[in-house]
């Protein structure tokens, strides 16, 4: 969990319009904290803290918000910031956007601003040889798709020799971008594309004081083209390749400009062109045929719509298995009833599905999964281990772990049953206090009886309760105490069995349900969680699959192994610098969170 | 455009192990998946199935069901080759749909043909083609080549041997119901494509792309969602 804070601290850059990724990308809770957090993190590292107060940290650009590299960015940079703030080091660098210009990788006749942003000219620029050009501190990674950035025309100065593009990590510096082998360039004075030669050709118009210009290269496909003013200039470059670093060059005094790498708003309406970049990559992927699927019955002529029919019937496979797999066996008879009839002609496509997942006995096993499931989700546990070593004898035996969490849960539940009336009860009646007491329930220390045993289990209940200042507390004569005490002794089973268990999860949900006892009214103290009913899904969902697996069933639900399996399919290939899954993201495109 | 590929001879092999690891650190729960199943059965208008799968898991329906069971009486007719029904009921429920979606319509009437051709009404397909589909092909070259594509069903007796025998697969009217399910759905400003297809097109898309770059446990039955050990990760 410390790993989490730290991410919402280096996150505090991250643009507020992406508020709707990280809701939806499961894993993030961020938070956004004032620029001051994070700005103090990186300048930790620098040796002259003031002199760079205004550096920009690490932030996402709002066009890269929706893309399967905003997750990979997330997860890297909150690794590499938290190393001392060190610049990121091989394989997290691969992830790293540009920010700003490189004070180190620059030209001498190159003067920098504080922000590392404004670039002015300060040679004698008589003719080509006093060219200056620099790079960003980070080339533009592959894996974000797209990257886009705009140079603010300052002052053309004497001439307005003034070059914008990209270039290779060896390339001079003493050379405006395009004239050099790996090195791009679109010039101000001429209007000329420079494409790693020192002739141009005419592309657009000349630009000037007070113009914005914009370049993006675009990874998907490996082309490159300009802006002006907001105004897409059309393509410049192709067959783009290597390790690319944004990069600007000025020759004659007094021309000056400053970079936005996406810390402010665009003149260039990038959000629409990724968009559009987007429903191109959805197009390939929607036009992949699907696999053929295994079994003989597509042996009928191939057809134009074959592979559209194998997406709708595995469709409707993964969503059978699944309602199956659940227990929502009502639902699962309304799928199979409505999906036949759907598919009434082809019905051997169907009968394929009801072979494999209607085999006789079937649905009884479902209809008995889901009673059980009903049991453990309305509280009733004793119910759901009657039913389960009923009709499914094996399950409990072979899974311990599964057995005590239930037993635990049934705990729980009791503490629950008893927790509502515990805190309606008067100072008054001591009797009734006394007797609950003397069963070990409410622990005072010299009310604890029986043997060493008990003693030992209650400890950790008593080192909790010394910390609490407790009221006390007594019950009605009648039926009440009946509910305690058997949620009591219940709980010494419990501990009695599970004494001798080393296992740290099994210790410590035990300690977890114990504590429940420290409290006169449970559902209202700091454990009171323990008694939501939310508690009883995870163990519902557990003795599913126990039982599920006892049959030689998948513990998991085909659905959700083909889900998982393409999220971790398309989060590899973004780490292998495949520029295409920018354009796509599985929790935002492929789920409907959304809704709801 | 890659930066820094290994080549082909020395693709990075993921053992099983590391690759199972990966799976069970994504993040999801019931609900997305929940959600997903929902999303699909409201809009391929299973509304009986909605019903009960809202009852069981908990899910709020965000739809109400009376306009699921509308799409749903449309599209069976589709399915059951029923192209006149289907088209009242279009009509009952909006008339503008059809009237701004000519190539809908265009489709709705070459399925009505091709429901004639199937039925043997020769006659009746003859004069259906001349009176409907022939003036509309006049206006747009690419109704009339699909309406030549249509009537050289007639021209094969067996359909098997046909070469456009496809028109009479039950995914010809699939395909034509799930155009007009679109229109519809479009025409109430709701999302008109299921979530879950997208799911299967993409992992086959990314696993086609990443068998480039690396060899690892792959799922190559889609229905199973087994995993299947690549030869390179199972000698490790």
């Amino acid at each position: 969990m410390s790993g989490l804070s730290t991410a919402s601290r280096i996150f505090s850059y991250y643009p507020l319009s992406i508020s709707s990724v990280s809701q939806s990308n499961g894993p993030s809770t961020r938070s956004y904290h004032s620029n001051s957090h994070n700005s103090s993190s990186l300048q930790s590292n620098l040796s002259n803290k003031n002199k760079y107060s205004k550096l920009q940290g690490p932030r996402l650009p709002s066009y890269l918000a929706d893309t399967t590299f905003a997750d990979l960015y997330a997860a890297s940079s909150s690794e590499s910031y938290t190393r001392n703030g060190s610049v990121p080091d091989s394989d997290q660098a691969s992830f790293a956007l540009p920010t700003a210009w490189n004070i180190d990788d620059k030209s001498t006749n190159l003067e920098l601003s504080e922000d590392r942003l404004r670039v002015n000219y300060t040679g004698v620029g008589k003719n080509d040889t006093d060219a200056a050009a620099i790079r960003a501190n980070y080339p533009m990674p592959p894996q974000c798709g797209l990257f886009y950035f705009e140079v603010d025309i300052i002052s053309k100065g004497k001439e307005g020799f003034i070059g914008i593009g990209f270039c290779g990590k060896s390339v001079q510096l003493n050379r405006l971008p395009g004239w050099e082998n790996m090195s791009w360039g679109y010039h101000g004075d001429d209007g000329h594309l420079f494409c790693c030669s020192g002739t141009g050709k005419p592309y657009g118009p000349q630009f000037t004081t007070g113009d914005v210009i914009g370049c993006c290269v675009n990874f998907r496909d490996g082309t490159a083209f300009y802006t002006k003013n907001g105004a897409i200039l059309g393509t410049a470059f192709r067959d783009l390749k290597g390790v690319l670093y944004p990069s600007i060059g000025l020759r004659t005094p007094n021309e000056s400009v400053e970079v936005n790498f996406g810390h402010k708003e665009f003149k260039f309406a990038i959000d629409h062109y990724m968009k559009e970049q987007k429903a191109l990559q959805w197009q390939i992927i929607n036009a992949t045929p699907m696999p053929p699927i295994s079994s003989p019955v597509m042996s009928t002529p191939v057809l134009r719509a074959s592979s559209e029919a194998n997406l709708t019937t595995t469709v409707h496979q993964l969503i059978f298995s699944y309602l199956v797999h659940h227990g929502f066996s009502e639902t699962a008879k309304a799928f199979y009833k409505d999906a036949v009839h759907f598919l009434n002609i082809d019905s051997d496509l169907m009968e394929d599905i009801e072979y494999e997942q209607s085999a006789p006995g079937t649905e009884i096993d479902m209809l008995n999964r889901q009673r059980i499931r009903n049991a453990v989700l309305r509280g009733d546990i004793d119910q759901a281990i009657k039913l389960t070593s009923a009709l499914f004898p094996s399950v409990l035996p072979a899974n311990d772990d599964i057995h005590f969490r239930l037993r635990c849960r049934e705990f729980i539940e009791m503490m629950g049953r008893c927790s509502g009336t515990r805190a309606a009860a008067t100072e008054d009646e001591d009797d009734n206090l006394v007797k609950v007491e003397k069963h070990g329930m409410i622990g005072r220390p010299q009310m604890a009886v029986g043997d060493g045993d008990e003693d030992a289990h209650i400890t950790p209940i008593r080192k909790k309760k010394n910390s609490i200042k407790r009221k006390k507390i007594s019950y009605d004569a009648d039926g009440l105490d009946s509910h305690i005490e058997s949620a009591m002794r219940f709980g010494q089973k419990l501990q009695q069995d599970y004494q001798d268990d080393t296992r740290e999860e099994i210790k410590s949900a035990l300690e977890e349900a114990f504590s429940l006892l420290a409290y006169s009214d449970p559902a209202n103290s700091v454990v009171g969680y323990l008694l939501h009913p939310s508690g009883r899904e995870p163990v519902a969902n557990a003795l599913n699959s126990a039982i599920l697996a006892s049959q030689g069933k998948p513990a998991i639900p085909q659905l959700e192994r083909i889900f998982r399996q393409t999220s971790v399919a398309v989060k590899e290939l973004s780490r292998c610098g495949v520029g295409t899954t920018a354009f796509v993201n599985v929790n935002n495109d492929c789920l409907a969170r959304k809704n709801n | 455009m890659q930066t820094s590929t290994p080549s082909s001879t020395q693709k990075k092999v993921v053992a099983r192990s590391e690759w199972e690891k990966k799976l069970s650190e994504v993040e999801v729960n019931k609900r997305d998946l929940n959600k997903l199943v929902m999303n699909y059965l409201v809009i391929e208008g299973y509304k009986d199935a909605a019903e009960k799968f809202s009852q069981e898991c908990g899910l709020q329906l965000d739809t109400d069901l009376e306009s699921i069971q509308d799409r749903e009486l449309i599209l069976n007719a589709i399915q059951n080759g029923n192209v006149e029904e289907a088209i009242e009921r279009v009509n009952d429920l909006n008339p503008e749909i059809l009237d701004t979606h000519p190539r809908l319509y265009f489709h709705l009437q070459q399925q009505q043909l091709i429901e004639y051709i199937r039925q043997g009404k020769i006659a009746r397909a003859l004069e259906f083609a001349q009176e409907e589909l022939a003036p509309r092909g006049e206006d747009n070259p690419e109704f009339l080549e699909e309406l030549e594509r249509t009537m050289t069903l007639l021209a094969f007796e067996d359909n098997n041997q046909s070469p456009v025998g496809d028109l009479l697969h039950p995914a010809q009217r699939r395909r034509t119901a799930r155009e007009l399910n679109a229109a519809i759905l479009t025409s109430q400003s709701q999302e008109k494509d299921p979530k879950l297809p997208s799911l299967l097109k993409m992992l086959v898309w990314a696993q086609n792309q990443l068998d480039e770059k690396m060899s690892y446990p792959r799922i190559n039955n889609l229905a199973t969602a087994e995993l299947v050990d690549n030869e390179d990760t199972t000698t490790l």
